[in-house]
């Protein structure tokens, strides 16, 4: 065999191994539709004080990562999208979405208020009173419990917070102090003595679970400009599990019928176009793996039609082949002229697909994007499957002289 | 073995027959649109989205209406998806609503595992659909700016015409069959987009072949031309489309509830696409260039006269004589 025919077949065959192990070593990336998770788009809200500028998101970003970092979740997605919005995406989340959406979208402004004499009770809305100190006076927030064993927050104030918090404690013994949390009271506590060192304790009605969540969002702080949750999405774990059993029976059997649909029709040909068949799902999972690229729904089912379409160029060249052949020509000859006058068209109906995965990958979000990726990637294989690997599993054939009988293109 | 390879069907024949089924096509398509309407998602609508599997397989729709009429939601759109999974609908569900729902199906069903939940905002909704839009036309034109690069203007217009068809088909099998339209029809609606021409570029492609390679002599006629190419690519364009439908539609039967509309909409693109490229595009790239063909086809005929007469005074001069006609036959 030639030493430059050799040298292509074995790199095929290195490409292909080299997926392979890509694939088995690296798991796919799945999208939320797969394996499961809370998806959310929050819109930043102008404010008669703040306008919403990328700066103001960018702050807001940075205060939701942190909270997010508080769900002790494995890679989620916080994403800013346009000039007012946030995508956060919480793969494996399995809990009510809700309460991603209280500690993600609260604005958790606290505010520490002077009421005088009087006393507010807990849940009422608090927006005339002067404000004495804010969480932005904050140092750190942490879970604690009273003298009863209830949870409480407990609050240090930095050095400036401190000595404000420590001189109106002074001034103001016997008299109340409200506690707000965007604006509703949540504890209106009576002064008995000066508070010195800067540290307090928010006493509510919290349980553990929602003192935790104060005090992370109290860590975290608050946000510059509130926010709006404008789209919601949550998949169970069991439907992502059913949906990605349901693909790859579907991937399966679908390669399959392509292949025998293949095989009966172009008998030998039909049989290299197979092995390119299964070079080209080998190499396009390797390359999903590769690239990080996450695998949604419609992005399977552009992998499963891909398998259909990827024999498309395949079919064109054989189709060109038995032409040649019919006009008298050698089998080798036929399949040179075949191979070269395919080319064209080949190209050109491979970039028209190519076109509208660009348009769809620019316009489109989520599983639709996904499904952009993998008609892209899976044409550009396909590409290279269809043409080099069949080429050069037909150059060995015939350098193996195995091929001389046109009956095997099935004329 | 191969499609139609020798057969003498002509195709451009009956271009009047095609053009008429596709402008009834699209007009039925058009008037439905109007009349019958898509049945927007809330992708594009905004709204709730609850989807439950119960504790045991229903019959009908029926039960859980029952259920969600105590909560007073007797326009709620209700989907049945497998035999004991739901889908339901509505404008905005509190989490309260919601939670007292899921507990009531719980009581009437033995389970009711809430497997997917989504709320889009009206914005969104609104915005999404413009998207669509924008990304839909967006798409022809890089086709249309393409095919005119790579070929030749009318080319290109007849190629888009048979992609609207087509987009005008997918429309219609979603408004015949009221299917959900949601953001994946986008994807349905570009990815047809993108195949149709690719059937059509390579029909074109074998126009542009013959048309090149033809003898200066020929007497073939460029519907005839156009025929003979479309028989020539036949099998490829019946293969390709074949070897695709079997993929997608095993997608269908066996992908699960979640992607059976989509694989749907491509099944029917991906076929339509097939079928426009061989009876609408090529037949109107033929309408389109009667007028320049048949101004050129006098201008040949007067080279053969020509060619003829001047045969015929050497013939007159007693040497044999060779009838240019004699390869009018090739077909």
């Amino acid at each position: 065999m030639r030493t430059n025919l050799s040298l292509k077949l074995v790199g095929i065959i290195l490409l292909v191994a080299l997926c392979v192990w890509g694939f088995f070593r690296q798991s796919l990336k799945l999208g939320l539709d797969l394996q499961g998770g809370v998806h959310l788009v929050f819109e930043a809200q102008d404010t008669p004080q703040v306008q919403v500028t990328g700066d103001t998101l960018n702050r807001v970003q940075a205060i939701i990562d942190s909270r997010v970092n508080q769900l002790g979740i494995t890679e989620p997605v916080i994403q800013r999208e346009g000039e007012r919005r946030l995508l956060v995406e919480l793969p494996g989340y399995q809990q009510d979405p809700q309460s991603a959406i209280d500690l993600i979208g609260k604005t958790a402004l606290l505010e520490f208020k002077n009421t005088g004499t009087k006393y507010v009770e807990e849940g009422t809305k608090l927006t005339d009173a002067p404000t004495i100190l804010t969480g932005a006076d904050l140092k750190d927030a942490k879970v604690g419990y009273d003298q009863f064993g209830k949870p409480v927050v407990d609050v240090e104030f930095n050095s400036k917070g401190a000595k404000i918090f420590a001189e109106f404690t002074r001034n103001n013994i016997g008299k109340y102090l409200a506690i707000t949390l965007d604006g509703v009271v949540i504890s209106c506590p009576v002064i008995r003595s000066e508070i010195p060192d800067g540290k307090g304790q928010i006493e509510g009605n919290f349980t553990l679970a929602s003192a935790t969540q104060l005090a992370a969002l109290l860590r975290a702080g608050a946000l510059p400009v509130p926010l709006k949750l404008i789209e919601m999405s949550r998949v169970g774990p069991s439907l992502g599990r059913d949906t990605i059993n349901a693909s790859i029976k579907a991937a399966i059997i679908a390669s399959i019928l392509v292949m025998l649909f293949m095989v009966v029709y172009y008998r030998l040909p039909g049989l290299i176009a197979d092995v390119a068949l299964i070079s080209y799902i080998a190499i396009l999972l390797g390359l999903v793996s590769f690239l990080k690229a996450t695998l949604t729904l419609p992005g399977i089912a552009a992998l499963i039609m891909s398998v259909g379409m990827a024999v498309d160029a395949n079919v064109i060249i054989f189709e060109r082949i038995k032409e040649e052949l019919k006009k008298g020509k050698t089998v080798m000859a036929g399949v040179e002229a075949g191979f070269k006058r395919a080319y064209a068209p080949v190209f050109d109906s491979q970039i028209t697909t190519l076109l509208a995965a660009a348009v769809l990958f620019y316009f489109g979000t989520g599983p639709v994007r996904g499904f952009a990726v993998m008609l892209a990637l899976g044409t550009i294989v396909s590409l290279f499957t269809a043409i080099t690997v069949t080429y050069t599993i037909f150059q060995v054939i015939r350098e193996l002289n195995l091929m001389k009988d046109p009956k095997i293109f099935g004329i | 073995m191969g499609y139609f390879e020798n057969s003498k069907i002509n195709i451009i024949k009956y271009t009047p027959l095609w053009i008429g089924i596709t402008t009834f096509v699209i007009i039925l398509s058009v008037l439905l649109l109007f009349t019958r309407g898509l049945n927007w998602g809330i992708d594009f609508t905004g709204g709730t989205l609850l989807e439950y599997r119960l504790g045991r397989p229903i019959d009908n729709v029926g039960e859980v209406r029952d259920v969600l009429k105590e909560f007073h939601l007797e326009k709620t759109l209700i989907q049945k998806t497998e035999s004991n999974g739901i889908i339901i609908r509505e404008k905005e569900l509190s989490n309260a609503t919601r939670d007292a729902i899921t507990k009531r199906l719980t009581q009437t069903f033995g389970k009711a595992e809430l497997v997917r939940q989504e709320f889009i905002g009206p914005v969104i909704g609104a915005e999404l659909k413009r998207a669509a839009i924008v990304a839909t036309i967006l798409g022809l034109l890089a086709q249309v700016i393409y095919i005119t690069i790579r070929f030749k203007l009318d080319m290109a217009i007849a190629a888009d015409i048979a992609l609207l068809h087509d987009i005008f088909i997918v429309i219609l099998a979603f408004t015949l069959t009221q299917k959900e339209v949601n953001t994946p029809f986008i994807a349905i609606l570009l990815t047809v987009v993108g195949y149709s021409i690719n059937d059509t570029v390579v029909i074109f492609d074998r126009i542009r072949e013959n048309l090149k390679l033809k003898p200066k002599d020929s007497q073939e006629t460029f519907p005839q031309l156009v025929n003979r190419s479309l028989l020539e690519t036949m099998t490829r364009s019946i293969n390709t489309v074949l070897t695709t439908i079997i993929a997608i539609l095993v997608v269908y039967f066996l992908g699960g509830s979640a992607i059976r509309d989509f694989a749907f909409g491509l099944t029917v693109g991906i076929a339509t696409g097939g079928y426009s490229s061989i009876f609408i595009a090529a037949p109107i790239l033929v309408l389109m260039r009667k007028k320049g063909w048949a101004q050129e086809k006098v201008k040949r005929e007067e080279v053969v006269k020509e060619t003829v007469s001047t045969t015929a005074s050497r013939s007159t001069a007693g040497k044999g004589s060779t009838q240019p006609s004699s390869k009018r036959k090739r077909r």
